[in-house]
């Protein structure tokens, strides 16, 4: 039996990382949480999460930052990272698609849908 | 008129006598000529013709003979050529027309008998001229042969084309000369004409007897008209002399005007030369006047992008409108934004006579679609955010996720705080897009500050006693009133305090005085809670801004709160002051001028 996947949730609104925590750990994930992406990355940097779901605005470090340098991490270690933002404009498309295995869902987005994109990509990896 | 077409006629007459015989003069010259070169010729040939070898011709070879003579018969016109021998009988014998036969009997005789050159014209029978030369030929002292040579006399005739040539000639110079002559005539008098005296100017010449003193008067009042009409033109020419330093001075205005534009002006003449350029144009271009005017624009316009827009205005000119067209000019202006305009300036026919093309700096425009974008992004942020919430809790409800009684309610107490955030939230935008409108939708009437404080702390009350924070009121034993919109007031101030309230800890302290200084009012919010950072107080009136202190994160709230209560004290032309200290607390202080009071 293989060891928990680890989720990393990443959101200054409280509430939406109450929800995410819930949906992910009822779906047989670990959890981790942050409140911004400073944290975030420590968690990264400590603990090493095989996913991370993290908003895009947020304060002290935002998503794209924390995308740009984790991704030299994701070169020895690849993991999941979905960005939660309001709407995606072509820039921002731009700079995800750039990034190691990297993808974004528009607010409002289903907790379902999360989850579904995890287990594609474990399944994906581990096969 | 009778007499000059006499005159004419007759002139006519005499040119074409004198044509006529300056021709036949010609022609009598030529015939002479022909006539003596035919004399000499013959002599000259009879010469040789006449040597003793001759006589050898008469028993030897004569092939050669008759040969060099046949060749020479065109040319010398030799009509016949006879060789008598001593005895006078005929022996060589060469005429290619056999015109010897009709020499007459006595032209032989004569030319036989004759013991010397003989020369001796005649008429033949059928009127042909001829001339005859004769020489008898010595051997040995002895006569061995006569040579007779016939020569034709010239036959000219006065019409044939040769002679008409001259004529034609003379007809032709004398005809070109009278065209010349008319039109030069014509311009002449036309020149005069311009200068022909007024008809009270030739009264004034008196129709004397023409005597010398008559003539002197008369060209002397001339001489005065000639004067002035030379005064009239000078004056003219410096008329126009003026003009054009005034149309000169007209266009170096227009060229001033032009360079004194905080924009780009390119005029593009119908030719597509470069007409002109201000200033403001040759800087972001960083070309000179010399690089450009008069030359063609593809040839000299360097920027590609507004070479483009040029061409693809002249395109349009035939075909379909042309668009305002974005561009920069980073060699010489770099990170600004600048767009290309024009307009076609035609002439009274409605010609195009000049292109006329603006190069506008349209970065502040761009700085403000890029905020009011921000602003949209903001606000899909800010909005996005709690319907998220309210969308993934019901989800999760819905699912049948959520068995345990007591997060179902934590559940429907969340779903239903996110719904009033929304709502919070659709109501700050509105009104902060009512505020930005300004004076149009304030309502000032007279607000009693006793009204606006109690109000205030109504708003806050609740959140104030769920912390056990405390609310006290400073206020002036007679409240001022102060003239306003009393709802937008109340808003301003219901966010100030209320921010006190939720940025301050639990059980603390905040004050909310009233005072009336120098025709203002003043509001002062005092508290003793999280304080400000000095980098987020420069920021805090801001659309959206909100610190990233964890005390404040912790909080929800929009960052439009202060946005709107400095929108609504500017409206009311007031003053809004800020003092904090991170984790000492705030002060914020409101001046609202009392303004003229209406007594209802």
């Amino acid at each position: 039996m293989d060891k928990k996947k680890t989720i990393l949730i990443i959101d200054d609104d409280v509430h939406i990382r109450r929800i995410l925590e819930i949906k992910i750990k009822h779906s047989g994930y670990d959890t981790l949480t942050a409140k911004n992406g400073k944290q975030g990355l420590e968690i990264i940097q400590d603990q090493k999460p095989d996913a991370v779901i993290s908003d895009l605005n947020m304060p002290r470090l935002d998503g794209e930052a924390l995308c740009k340098l984790t991704d030299p991490i994701k070169k020895d270690r690849p993991f999941l990272t979905i960005i939660i933002t309001a709407r995606i404009n072509p820039q921002e498309q731009k700079w995800i698609d750039e990034m190691i295995d990297t993808m974004f869902m528009e607010k409002p987005f289903s907790p379902s849908k999360i989850v579904e994109a995890l287990a594609k990509y474990f399944e994906n990896t581990n096969s | 008129m009778k007499k000059t077409k006499f005159i004419i006629l007759l002139l006519f007459l005499l040119v074409m006598a004198g044509i006529i015989l300056i021709s036949y003069a010609q022609f009598k010259k030529e015939i002479q000529r022909d006539y003596r070169q035919i004399k000499e010729s013959g002599q000259s040939l009879i010469g040789v013709l006449s040597l003793p070898s001759t006589a050898n011709l008469l028993t030897g070879p004569n092939d050669y003979f008759f040969r060099e003579l046949s060749q020479n018969a065109i040319g010398n016109k030799i009509a016949y050529c006879i060789i008598h021998d001593a005895k006078t009988k005929p022996v060589l014998l060469f005429s290619p027309g056999n015109l010897d036969q009709q020499v007459p009997e006595s032209i032989i005789n004569q030319s036989l008998l004759e013991k010397g050159f003989v020369m001796q014209e005649f008429l033949t029978p059928q009127g042909i001229g001829l001339i005859e030369f004769a020489k008898p030929v010595f051997k040995e002292n002895k006569m061995a042969a006569v040579v007779r040579l016939g020569l034709k006399l010239p036959t000219n005739t006065f019409f044939t084309y040769e002679h008409l040539v001259l004529p034609s000639q003379i007809i032709f110079f004398i005809l070109l000369a009278l065209v010349f002559g008319y039109y030069w005539t014509i311009l002449s008098f036309k020149h005069l004409e311009s200068i022909k005296m007024p008809g009270s100017e030739t009264s004034r010449i008196k129709q004397g007897k023409g005597d010398v003193k008559d003539i002197i008067e008369n060209l002397e009042v001339y001489l005065a008209s000639v004067k002035e009409k030379t005064s009239l033109a000078e004056s003219n020419r410096q008329k126009l002399e003026s003009r054009l330093k005034i149309s000169q001075f007209e266009n170096k205005q227009f060229f001033n005007i032009f360079n004194a534009f905080d924009f780009g002006v390119l005029l593009i003449d119908s030719r597509d030369l470069v007409f002109f350029a201000n200033t403001y144009l040759l800087d972001i271009l960083g070309q000179s006047q010399e690089d450009l005017i008069n030359f063609s624009y593809y040839d000299v316009i360097e920027h590609e992008g507004l070479k483009a827009f040029i061409m693809q205005l002249i395109a349009a000119e035939r075909h379909l409108g042309s668009k305002d067209k974005n561009m920069t000019f980073e060699e010489t202006d770099p990170g600004q934004f600048y767009q290309a305009s024009s307009s076609n300036i035609a002439d009274a026919e409605g010609a195009l006579f000049i292109r006329l093309i603006r190069v506008v700096n349209v970065s502040r425009e761009k700085e403000a679609e890029k905020l009011q974008q921000d602003f949209v992004n903001h606000i899909a942020h800010e909005l996005r955010t709690p319907l998220t919430n309210i969308k993934a809790y019901n989800e999760m409800m819905m699912d049948g996720e959520i068995n345990n009684a007591e997060m179902q309610k934590e559940f429907f107490n969340t779903i239903n705080d996110e719904t009033n955030r929304l709502a919070k939230l659709i109501s700050s935008i509105l009104e902060l897009a009512e505020t930005e409108m300004g004076q149009l939708t304030v309502t000032k009437d007279m607000v009693k500050t006793d009204w606006l404080m109690e109000g205030c702390i109504e708003a806050v009350e609740a959140v104030a006693k769920e912390k056990d924070i405390t609310i006290e009121r400073q206020v002036p034993d007679n409240f001022p009133k102060i003239m306003g919109d009393k709802e937008m007031l109340k808003s301003a101030l219901i966010n100030i305090l209320g921010n006190a309230v939720k940025y301050s800890p639990e059980s603390a302290k905040i004050t909310f005085a009233i005072k009336e200084v120098d025709d203002m009012v003043v509001f002062e919010i005092n508290d003793t809670g999280f304080g400000m950072d000095d980098k987020d107080l420069p920021h805090i009136f801001e659309k959206f801004y909100r610190s990233e202190n964890d005390d404040v994160v912790e909080q929800n709230g929009s960052g439009l709160g202060l946005a709107i209560t400095a929108e609504i004290i500017k409206t009311h032309d007031g003053f809004i002051e800020v003092e904090s200290e991170l984790d000492k607390g705030s002060r914020f202080t409101i001046k609202i001028p009392m303004g003229d009071l209406i007594i209802g």
